[in-house]
């Protein structure tokens, strides 16, 4: 797959498409809240990730690591030249985690991927500190200052947070 | 560290969450290069965190593929070497947008001003060229109204006598107006009534004085067409004038083949 996505072979690019792209504009819309600007931002990611794949060293970790990068970085960029501002995004993005538990329809798409619901049972703390790093790209420093925990505890929280993630997936 | 240490560290997390320092990406790749275990334990990481995103996963509208399937197909495909470790991938270097636009605006203008030069250069050479032969003309039409202004002069001039030189050979129609100028002894002769001269071969304007041909030099021909009304050498006094066809070349001292005569 990669080595034929390297030799630029389109098709093992749709493909690539078909089982990524959901997953990565969940994660843009998550962070720009406007579903336009979302699909026209997974656009020109697609393309970056598309004219920059002979830079995707598969020893350095998972393909979807490198394009969910590729793809924050962008939305990040974006958002910052458009001017918005982080603060308004906090507040809104603590929201979101809140409407998110209620909201059965992702629980139900949680059951058609296999994903156990308790995924969504994630203390909230540990929920924001995931997505605040893994959605919204924060710093240790900025997610220190956004929670209001220090810098050291930052990478004990997440790793807590993290630990907790695997077990549910394992259980599912 | 050992590996039980780096791993409940917490850095491989914040390494997988893009978060780490570029230090600590460096040893995170260097741990992960030694130890199957790291390694894995990254791997493990990046996949529990991806089952998150997929869970967050919201469809896009069926045209963004689309969209984006047709902007890759129109891009020109780029040779392309993998890197398989003896192949020295070259460093890529990011520049920011905002020069980014820049150079793509300086690119454009800089198109755009070659553009414009090469168009107002070819108005220029076309309208230069233009200048240059409208001046031409000006000089021909000027050098014509001169000539026919001599030639009126001439013509309406009191004291002209006008001698018409006829073809000896009367089969032959050519002739040849010859205007002598009493009182200053000037004369001009007007050939345009003599047949072109063959090739190597040229008129000269003669003068009998006293029984003997006197030359008064060559008529002029230019470009084939003889030149309207020339003046010829003076003379004082002529009983005749008489045009003879002559080699190319300087004038003769007696004429080879008179063709036409007019006794005065």
């Amino acid at each position: 797959m990669v080595l034929l996505l390297q030799s630029r072979d389109q098709q093992a690019f749709s493909y690539l498409y078909d089982n990524y792209a959901e997953a990565l504009n969940g994660i843009i819309y998550r962070i720009v809240e406007n579903r336009e600007l979302a699909e026209d931002i997974l656009q020109e990611a697609f393309v970056k990730i598309w004219n920059n794949f002979s830079n995707y060293d598969t020893a350095k970790g998972r393909l979807f690591t490198w394009m969910l990068n590729i793809a924050r970085n962008l939305t990040i960029d974006t958002l910052r030249s458009k001017g918005y501002k982080k603060q308004a995004k906090i507040s809104s993005d603590e929201n979101s985690v809140s409407n998110f538990t209620d909201d059965s329809n992702v629980a139900e798409r949680f059951d058609a991927m296999g994903i156990k619901k308790q995924l969504v049972n994630l203390k909230p703390e540990q929920r924001n500190i995931i997505d605040l790093a893994y959605f919204n790209g924060y710093t240790q420093d900025e997610i220190s200052k956004e929670m209001g925990i220090p810098l050291g505890t930052v990478k004990t929280r997440m790793r807590a947070a993290i630990i907790e993630l695997r077990k549910m997936l394992e259980y599912s | 560290m050992n590996i039980k240490e780096i791993i409940s560290s917490g850095m491989l997390e914040l390494y997988v969450m893009g978060l780490a320092s570029q230090q600590e990406i460096r040893e995170v790749e260097a741990w992960a290069k030694q130890y199957p275990e790291i390694a894995a334990e990254i791997n493990a990481i990046a996949s529990g965190l991806e089952s998150y995103a997929q869970a967050h996963a919201i469809a896009p509208d069926a045209s963004v593929k689309e969209k984006i399937l047709a902007k890759i197909k129109d891009e020109t495909v780029k040779p392309f070497t993998r890197d398989n470790g003896d192949v020295e991938t070259a460093k890529v270097y990011s520049i920011s947008p905002a020069w980014k636009y820049a150079a793509a605006a300086s690119i454009i203008l800089l198109v755009g001003s070659l553009i414009f030069n090469y168009t107002w250069y070819k108005k220029y050479d076309t309208a230069n060229k233009d200048l240059q032969l409208a001046q031409t003309e000006l000089q021909q039409q000027k050098e014509l109204a001169q000539s026919m202004d001599t030639a009126m002069q001439v013509m309406g001039d009191m004291n002209a006598r006008t001698v018409a030189a006829k073809s000896i050979d009367s089969t032959v129609n050519m002739e040849a107006r010859i205007y002598w100028m009493t009182n200053t002894s000037e004369v001009y002769i007007d050939p345009s009534n003599l047949p072109k001269a063959p090739a190597g071969k040229q008129y000269e304007f003669w003068a009998i004085v006293d029984g003997a041909p006197v030359n008064g030099g060559i008529i002029a021909e230019v470009n084939g067409k003889k030149v309207r009304l020339q003046k010829m050498k003076s003379f004082g006094k002529a009983q005749a004038f008489a045009i003879s066809l002559e080699d190319a070349g300087p004038a003769k001292t007696k004429p080879d083949k008179v063709m036409a005569a007019g006794n005065i």
